[in-house]
C-alpha cells in the first residue's frame, strides 16, 4: 500500500515497463536537479545581450524615434517586423498541441510542453515591440483612456491579451500532474522556495478521479477555445496592414495568408526548440525520429500552403497592374528586395520542401536545417512586407530606403537573448516534457524509425479506450 | 558737322534727365486714402461653439467702405512655420460692416483678426481681438469602421446645399437595418471567450478543492502517487484505503487558482470596459441615427453671409446711455446666449432679472454651476452696472 506500488500498478494498469517510466522520470527531472557552471555562462551571456539592448533602448526613450531608421515614409521597421514574427512564432502551441490534441494524436505528447511554452514566451516577447516601436511608450495609455473599437491597434490589444491569458492557462493545465511529480519525487532534497513553489503549482494534486475529471475538462476547453483564438490574434495582426491605405497590403488574403505563415514559422520553431533540448538535456530516447519527422511533414505541406498563397497574393493584383503595383513589383523581384525575396522563395519555400519531399535528407539533420532555413525566410518575409510596403511612394516623390539602425538591430538582439532566458531559466523551474501524458498516452517511443507509423491510440484524456490495445 | 552732334547728344542728356524725372511720376500710384476697421468678437467662447464676428470698415473720414472683402484670420504657428490662418470672409454691405460665423475648434488664448487687404483706392488696416475659449471634446464624427452600404449604412445621397450648408444625407430607411454590426458582435465574441476563461478557473479551483475521502463509483482510488486514474481498466486491488494528503502536497494550493481568478476577472474586464467606453460618435453601444459626415463649412468666396444673429457680437464703442449699453453689453459678452435676451432665462440658465452689479461680479469669479468662470477684467464694474440697469430698465 506504500507509494511504490501504487506507481507500479500505474504502470501496469498502462502498460509500460517501471524501468522505463521511472528513467522518463529521472532524466526529465534531472535539469530540475542538476544546474553546472555551463548554464550559468549560458545566462550570464544572455543578461549581457539583453543588458546592451538596456543601453540601446535608453538611448532610444531619451532621444526619440530619431536613433531608428525610421522616417516619415518608412515609417515601420524592424520593430513591427519583430513583432509579426514572435507572434507568428507563438502559433506553435496552438498547432502542435491544441490541434494535434483535439485529433487525438499521440506522437505529438512528449514535446507539447515545448510548443506550448514556445507560444506563451514568444508572445510575452512580441508584445513587447509595439511599446518599443513606440517614441512615446507612455502613450498606449490613450488605448485604455480613449481605446474605440474600430482601431486595429485596439483589436490587437484585445487579441493579444486574450491569446495571452489563454495560452498561459493552457501551459499551466498540464503541467499540474508534472509538478506534482516534481514535489513527490524532488520533495526532500530540494530547497524550501522550490519546495514551496512544486506544492504552491500543483493545487494538491493526487491524481483522485474528481480532480482528473476537472483537469481533463478544462483542457479539453481550453484546447478547443485557444484555437479560434490565435487564428483571430495573426488575422487581427495582419489587418493591421491591410487596413492601412498601401498599396501593396490592399489585399483580402492578408489575414488566412499570416495565418499560415504564422504556423509555418512556429513549426520551424518548434523544431529548432525540440532539437536543442532533445541534445542539451539528453531527451533522445523520447523525441525521436518520429516527431522530427511528423513535424517535417507538417513543414513540407506548408511550403505548399505558403507557395499557393504566394501566388494569390501576387497573381492577381499583377494582372490588374493598378498604381503603384509595378513599383511593388519591380522593387521586389528585381529592386532592392530581390535578394530577400528570392531566398525567401528558394531557401524558405523550394529548399524546405525538398528536403523533406526526398527520404534521404528526410532526417534528424535535414528538417532541422530546413527548419532554419524556414524561421529566418519568414522573418525576411516580414521584413520585406512591413519595408517594402511602406516604401510604395504615395505621393510623387523619390522613394525612401530604410536600412535599420544599431540601435533596431540592438534592441532585436535583446529581444532573441530575452526569448532564449526565458526558456532556460523556466527550462529549471519544470519539466519540459509532459511526463504524465507521455506515460498515460504514449508510452515508450517506438524503435522503428522508417516507416514511421504511429502507435495506435490507447486511451483518451477520459480514460476511454480510443484505439485497440496494442 | 562736330556741333551737330554735340547738339544732339546735348538733347539726348536733356531728353534722358527729363525722362528719368517724369516717368516713376507717370508710374507711381495716386496715394492711397486711408481705411480704418474696427472688430466685433465675443471675449469667450466654449469650443465648437458658433460665434459671430464682425468688422466695420471705413475710410479715414469715418464713412463705410462697402462691398470690400474682409479676411477674419488667426495667427498660427506650426512647426517652424507661421503664418495667419484664413477662418472666413465676408463682404462689407451698406454700413461698412462685414459679418460672418466662424466654429471655434481651438482652445485657449486665441488672436482674430479682421483684415481689410486694401485695393486700388484704399490702403489695407488690421485689427484683433483676443477671444478665450474654454472646453473640451470631439468636434468630429469619425467614420472609421465598418460600413457596408445597405447593410449597416445607408447609401448617400448626393450632397445638398442647405443655407450655404453642404449636407449628406442618407436614403431613408436603409440606414442601420443591422445595428448590431456596431461594435456588439465584438463585444459578444470577447466576453464569450473569456466566460469561457472563468469556467477554466473554476475548473482549477475544483482541481485545488477535490475531496477524495469519499470513493467514487466503487473505485476506491485516490492513492498519494501521481495520475493513478480510474476507469473500466482500473486494476487497482479492492480494499486499498484511500491515503490522507500530506502535509506538504497541501501546501498554499489556493494561491494559483486566486491568482488565475484575479487576473482573468480583472484583465477581462478591462478589455470589455474599453470597448464599453469606446465613444458614442463611434455607435457603439448605443447605435444611433446616423447623423452624416460633419464638415466644417464651406463659405463660398464672395458671398456675405447673412447676418442672422440676435445682436452685435462685441458693441462698438457708442456713447449712448447706460441702459442701451447695458443692452448691447447683454448680448455682446455672451450673457444672452444662455439667460436669453431679456435676462428671462433659458433652457440651461436660471434668469438673472433682479441681480445686482455685485452677484454678477460674483457669479462671473466662481462660475456657478454650468456657468463658466470670466476673467475678472471680462467686465468693468461700470458695465455690470449698465446691465443691471437694462435689466431693471425692461422689468418696469
Amino acid at each position: 500500500m506504500d507509494t511504490v506500488n501504487q506507481d507500479e500498478l500505474r504502470d501496469m494498469r498502462f502498460g509500460v515497463p517501471t524501468a522505463w517510466r521511472e528513467r522518463l522520470e529521472a532524466r526529465v527531472l534531472h535539469p530540475l536537479r542538476v544546474t553546472n557552471w555551463r548554464y550559468f555562462a549560458w545566462i550570464g551571456l544572455l543578461l549581457l545581450v539583453i543588458g546592451w539592448a538596456l543601453y540601446a533602448y535608453s538611448r532610444q526613450l531619451q532621444r526619440g524615434l530619431i536613433v531608428t531608421n525610421m522616417r516619415d515614409r518608412i515609417s515601420w521597421g524592424l520593430y513591427i517586423t519583430s513583432f509579426v514574427f514572435f507572434i507568428g512564432i507563438s502559433h506553435a502551441g496552438t498547432l502542435l498541441s491544441a490541434i494535434l490534441r483535439a485529433t487525438k494524436a499521440r506522437w505529438q505528447l512528449s514535446i507539447t510542453r515545448m510548443a506550448e511554452f514556445i507560444t506563451v514566451v514568444a508572445l510575452l516577447v512580441g508584445a513587447l515591440f509595439p511599446f518599443i516601436d513606440m517614441g512615446r511608450p507612455d502613450r498606449i495609455l490613450n488605448l485604455i483612456f480613449y481605446g474605440r473599437w474600430q482601431s486595429p491597434l485596439l483589436w490587437d490589444i484585445f487579441a493579444i491579451a486574450t491569446y495571452l491569458a489563454g495560452s498561459t492557462l493552457y501551459l499551466y493545465l498540464p503541467l499540474v500532474p508534472d509538478f506534482a511529480l516534481c514535489r513527490d519525487r524532488l520533495g526532500p532534497t530540494a530547497p524550501r522556495w522550490r519546495r514551496l513553489f512544486f506544492a504552491t503549482a500543483a493545487l494538491g494534486w493526487r491524481g483522485s478521479p474528481a480532480q482528473r475529471r476537472a483537469l481533463d475538462r478544462a483542457m479539453t476547453v481550453m484546447m478547443i477555445v485557444i484555437i479560434p483564438v490565435a487564428v483571430s490574434v495573426h488575422t487581427v495582426v495582419s489587418w493591421i496592414f491591410a487596413m492601412t491605405l498601401r498599396v501593396p497590403f490592399n489585399s483580402t488574403v492578408f489575414g488566412a495568408y499570416f495565418v499560415a505563415g504564422a504556423i509555418f514559422s512556429g513549426i520551424a520553431a518548434i523544431i529548432i526548440l525540440m532539437a536543442v533540448l532533445r541534445k542539451l538535456l539528453h531527451l533522445e530516447e523520447y523525441i525521436t525520429q518520429t516527431q522530427f519527422v511528423s513535424l517535417g511533414y507538417l513543414l513540407g505541406a506548408f511550403t505548399l500552403i505558403m507557395s499557393y498563397f504566394i501566388l494569390s497574393e501576387y497573381v492577381v493584383p499583377g494582372y490588374k497592374m493598378e498604381a503603384g503595383v509595378p513599383f511593388q513589383f519591380q522593387q521586389l523581384l528585381l529592386g532592392p528586395f530581390a535578394g530577400l525575396f528570392w531566398f525567401y522563395i528558394i531557401g524558405g519555400l523550394l529548399i524546405p520542401g525538398l528536403i523533406v519531399l526526398f527520404p534521404r535528407t528526410r532526417t534528424i539533420r535535414g528538417i532541422v536545417t530546413a527548419a532554419v532555413l524556414v524561421l529566418v525566410a519568414m522573418w525576411i518575409e516580414r521584413y520585406f512586407i512591413v519595408v517594402s510596403g511602406f516604401r510604395v511612394p504615395l505621393m510623387p516623390y523619390e522613394p525612401a530606403n530604410y536600412a535599420p539602425s544599431w540601435v533596431e538591430w540592438s534592441i532585436l538582439g535583446g529581444a532573441f537573448a530575452l526569448f532564449a532566458l526565458i526558456i532556460s531559466v523556466f527550462a529549471k523551474l519544470f519539466p519540459m516534457v509532459s511526463v504524465w501524458e507521455v506515460v498515460e498516452h504514449r508510452g515508450p517511443e517506438p524503435l522503428a524509425v522508417a516507416p514511421v507509423v504511429d502507435r495506435a491510440p490507447r486511451r483518451g484524456p477520459g480514460g476511454l479506450v480510443e484505439g485497440g490495445v496494442q | 558737322m562736330k556741333q551737330r552732334i554735340l547738339a544732339g547728344a546735348w538733347h539726348a542728356v536733356v531728353a534722358a534727365i527729363v525722362l528719368a524725372l517724369l516717368v516713376p511720376t507717370a508710374l507711381a500710384q495716386p496715394a492711397l486714402a486711408p481705411t480704418a476697421i474696427s472688430i466685433g468678437a465675443p471675449a469667450s467662447a466654449t469650443l465648437g461653439q458658433r460665434v459671430t464676428l464682425q468688422a466695420r470698415l471705413g475710410d479715414g473720414t469715418g464713412a463705410p467702405l462697402a462691398k470690400a472683402t474682409v479676411f477674419f484670420t488667426s495667427p498660427l504657428a506650426f512647426l517652424n512655420g507661421s503664418g495667419d490662418v484664413v477662418l472666413t470672409q465676408a463682404t462689407t454691405d451698406k454700413d461698412g460692416l462685414a459679418v460672418t460665423e466662424y466654429e471655434v475648434r481651438s482652445t485657449g488664448q486665441i488672436t482674430i483678426q479682421a483684415v481689410f487687404r486694401g485695393n486700388d483706392a484704399y490702403g489695407p488696416s488690421k485689427a484683433d481681438a483676443t477671444m478665450t475659449v474654454s472646453g473640451d471634446g470631439q468636434l468630429y464624427i469619425q467614420h472609421a469602421g465598418v460600413h457596408i452600404p445597405g447593410l449597416n449604412a445607408g447609401p448617400a445621397r448626393a450632397p445638398a446645399l442647405v443655407d450655404g450648408k453642404l449636407v449628406f444625407e442618407r436614403v431613408p430607411g436603409t440606414s442601420s437595418l443591422w445595428p448590431t454590426m456596431s461594435g456588439w458582435p465584438l463585444a459578444a465574441i470577447l466576453l464569450m471567450v473569456w466566460s469561457l476563461y472563468a469556467f477554466v478557473v473554476t475548473l482549477i479551483f475544483r482541481v485545488a478543492k477535490a475531496d477524495d475521502s469519499v470513493p467514487e463509483s466503487g473505485h476506491p482510488d485516490g492513492g498519494a502517487s501521481i495520475g493513478v486514474a480510474t476507469g473500466p481498466l482500473d486494476v487497482s486491488p479492492a480494499g486499498t484505503r484511500p491515503e490522507q494528503p500530506r502535509r506538504h502536497q497541501m501546501k498554499g494550493t489556493w494561491l494559483v487558482p486566486s491568482v488565475a481568478a484575479f487576473v482573468v476577472a480583472s484583465l477581462g474586464t478591462l478589455l470589455l470596459t474599453i470597448g464599453a467606453r469606446s465613444p458614442y460618435t463611434h455607435a457603439n453601444f448605443q447605435p444611433g441615427p446616423d447623423q452624416g459626415y460633419t464638415r466644417t463649412d464651406q463659405i463660398l468666396v464672395g458671398s456675405p453671409v447673412p447676418f442672422t444673429g440676435p445682436g452685435l457680437a462685441q458693441p462698438l464703442p457708442t456713447s449712448a446711455g447706460p441702459i442701451v449699453r447695458g443692452g448691447e453689453l447683454i448680448v455682446g459678452a455672451g450673457c444672452a446666449s444662455c439667460h436669453g435676451l431679456e435676462g428671462r432665462g433659458g433652457p440651461v440658465a436660471p434668469p438673472i432679472i433682479g441681480f445686482s452689479a455685485a452677484d454678477f461680479r460674483a457669479k462671473m469669479d466662481k462660475g456657478p454651476g454650468g456657468m463658466p468662470v470670466f476673467a475678472h477684467r471680462a467686465l468693468t464694474d461700470d458695465e455690470l452696472t449698465a446691465i443691471e440697469l437694462y435689466l431693471k430698465s425692461l422689468a418696469k
